[in-house]
């Protein structure tokens, strides 16, 4: 598992993990699993340039890194955020996130067209859930 | 529409004037016009004089912060420039301007188009790019015709092309006109519209001066910032900086428009009182038709609206001064920003409600459409405020708005989406009671406008 032998650690939501350098934070959360991985919608991983636009993934990034420990100002794009040593992410333990992915989700369902039974995506969409 | 020529005769204005000195001197679009009055002086003093970390030097020493809106050093962003070898660097000058309310890029390229073209060689040499490009708005057609004919004059006189001035410095210079999208003044959306592809823009990290053009480092400036290298170059970075106050230094070209009786294009020194702008003789000397004033954007469509008791003075009693301290200063709750320099101004009998709709439906036309908070959150603020114009609304509507608002805000990949959410929430902020007069008064807010808003008592 430790192909290049330089791992970096992250911590999500208190759980830490061990990454390869240039992971997202989404897929370092996904290695975790569970309620951690944030919501995404628009990232798929085998497109290049995927990602960054539905904006359900934000995080909020308390610490930067080891070497630069200052918070991001603002929430970021999990899918598109590359993770770095030392960093801490609160995705489920912070009240910021909450209330923005609720807002980005209240967003994508004001002018959504609620026909699920015809929807090709319906059973598998975060929408639904 | 014609500027006033009046205007800007150097005779009723004081204070120097550094860009448009020499704007009313026949023929001074031509080059031989333009360089008996001393122009390309800047393009001989840095190649034949300086190397190009010199320029940089003396762009940092004068303080000169990016004219676009956002007010970053300019010198700073130009020593950010990734340089690794063998990859191209390249200068782009951003001339999508805009921003409803602001007009001086326009201008200064219509009426000093060698200015620009002096300032892109100057500029270009001190970044080391041999290909710039000059980004114009797509509805700028005419002025595209006014610089290439300048630009190809300038090749003519051995200023572009192989080694100018003998100096074995090569730069090709390039016009590039844009489909018209607001967005596309969006750096990285400019970079993309420029590669010929749609102006969506990138998400930063990696910034442009990293990866920009064809992931090639790239700078990219307003107009009003590359001119003003020309007089930083031409007297020093230092004579530059006495201008101005504090971290404000050098003049600042001003849009002023709405109900004013003298509106145009106005350079001003930095650190001009707002009341002295706005009543000044040498200004534009106060409001049409006698009227009040009741409202002022002072720095373009995107910044906190400022109502009457807040223009000149600030919350603190302190007199308001063009720049970009003072009028930030309050923060989002009584301040404002400088911008890009459209001045807004609104007499009593405007409306903040159809104002603030009109630029909220102006974002959402322009969203990109790229991630979700702003493409849906912006054409929601246009209805919510449409009904509230249109007398349909209800008081829930307004903290709905204020509610869209906050969840827009910080959570978009580029600026547009604040640029969009912080006029309506300062409109509301200041103007609430005209928004609820607009709710309880149905009919009466269809055929006339509510006047001016009240100070609030202060404890």
């Amino acid at each position: 598992m430790h192909r290049s032998g330089v791992m970096i650690k992250v911590t999500i939501d208190n759980i830490e993990v061990e990454v390869e350098p240039g992971t997202t934070i989404l897929n370092a959360a996904r290695q975790i699993g569970g309620e951690v991985v944030p919501p995404a919608m628009c990232y798929y991983s085998k497109l290049p340039g995927t990602g960054g636009k539905c904006r359900t993934c934000l995080v909020e990034v308390a610490a930067g890194s080891t070497a630069d420990p200052r918070p991001m100002p603002k929430l970021v794009a999990s899918c598109s955020t590359n993770v770095m040593d030392g960093m801490i992410v609160k995705n489920k333990t912070s009240e910021k996130v909450h209330e923005n992915r609720g807002g980005v989700v209240e967003f994508l369902l004001a002018n959504h067209p609620l026909d699920c039974p015809v929807c090709d995506q319906a059973g598998e969409c975060h929408l639904q859930d | 529409m014609p500027i006033d020529q009046a205007n800007l005769n150097p005779k009723y204005m004081k204070g120097r004037k550094l860009l448009i000195e020499q704007v009313n001197i026949p023929g001074i679009e031509t080059f031989d016009v333009y360089r008996k009055n001393g122009g390309y002086r800047s393009v001989d003093k840095a190649i034949k004089t300086m190397s190009p970390d010199d320029v940089v030097e003396e762009v940092k020493k004068s303080g000169l912060r990016g004219r676009g809106g956002a007010g970053f050093p300019t010198g700073m962003k130009w020593s950010f420039l990734a340089k690794p070898e063998g990859v191209p660097r390249y200068l782009v000058c951003n001339a999508d301007e805009s921003e409803p309310g602001t007009f001086k890029d326009r201008y200064l390229m219509e009426y000093l188009p060698h200015l620009l073209i002096e300032g892109m060689i100057t500029s270009s040499y001190a970044l080391g790019c041999n290909l710039s490009f000059i980004y114009i708005r797509g509805e700028f057609m005419w002025i595209l015709d006014i610089l290439e004919k300048a630009i190809a004059e300038a090749y003519a006189q051995g200023y572009l092309g192989k080694n100018i001035l003998g100096s074995g410095y090569d730069l090709d210079l390039r016009v590039m006109p844009g489909g018209g999208a607001y967005i596309c003044g969006e750096e990285t959306a400019l970079i993309e519209s420029l590669e010929g592809k749609r102006g969506n823009p990138r998400i930063k990290p990696p910034f442009p001066a990293v990866k920009g053009l064809w992931g090639c480092p790239t700078v990219v400036n307003n107009v009003e910032s590359i001119a003003a290298v020309v007089p930083i170059v031409n007297d020093g970075g230092d004579a530059y900086a006495q201008i101005g106050i504090g971290r404000s230094t050098g003049t600042k070209l001003i849009s002023a428009s709405g109900n004013l009786a003298r509106p145009g294009v106005y350079e001003i020194d930095l650190g001009l009182s707002v009341e002295e702008f706005i009543y000044g003789d040498d200004y534009c000397r106060g409001m049409a038709n006698g009227k009040k004033l009741k409202a002022c954007i002072p720095g373009g469509s995107s910044v906190p609206i400022l109502p009457h008791y807040l223009v000149t003075k600030t919350a603190a009693g302190e007199d308001r001064l063009m720049t970009y301290e003072s009028l930030s200063d309050g923060g989002f709750a009584t301040g404002s920003m400088l911008g890009s320099g459209g001045f807004i101004v609104f007499d009593e009998d405007q409306c903040i409600v159809r104002n603030t709709w009109n630029f909220a439906r102006f974002y959402s036309h322009e969203s990109c459409g790229q991630c979700s908070p702003c493409r849906e959150g912006t054409s929601w603020m246009e209805k919510v405020l449409y009904r509230l114009e249109n007398g349909q609304g209800n008081l829930r509507d307004i903290d709905l708005l204020a509610e869209i608002n906050k969840k827009i805000e910080g959570n978009t990949i580029c600026p547009l989406g604040d640029a969009a959410a912080w006029p309506v929430a300062a409109a509301i902020h200041h103007f609430r009671e005209e928004f609820e007069w607009h709710v309880t008064n149905k009919e009466e807010s269809q055929t006339r406008n509510f006047g001016l808003s009240k100070e609030p008592v202060s404890a």
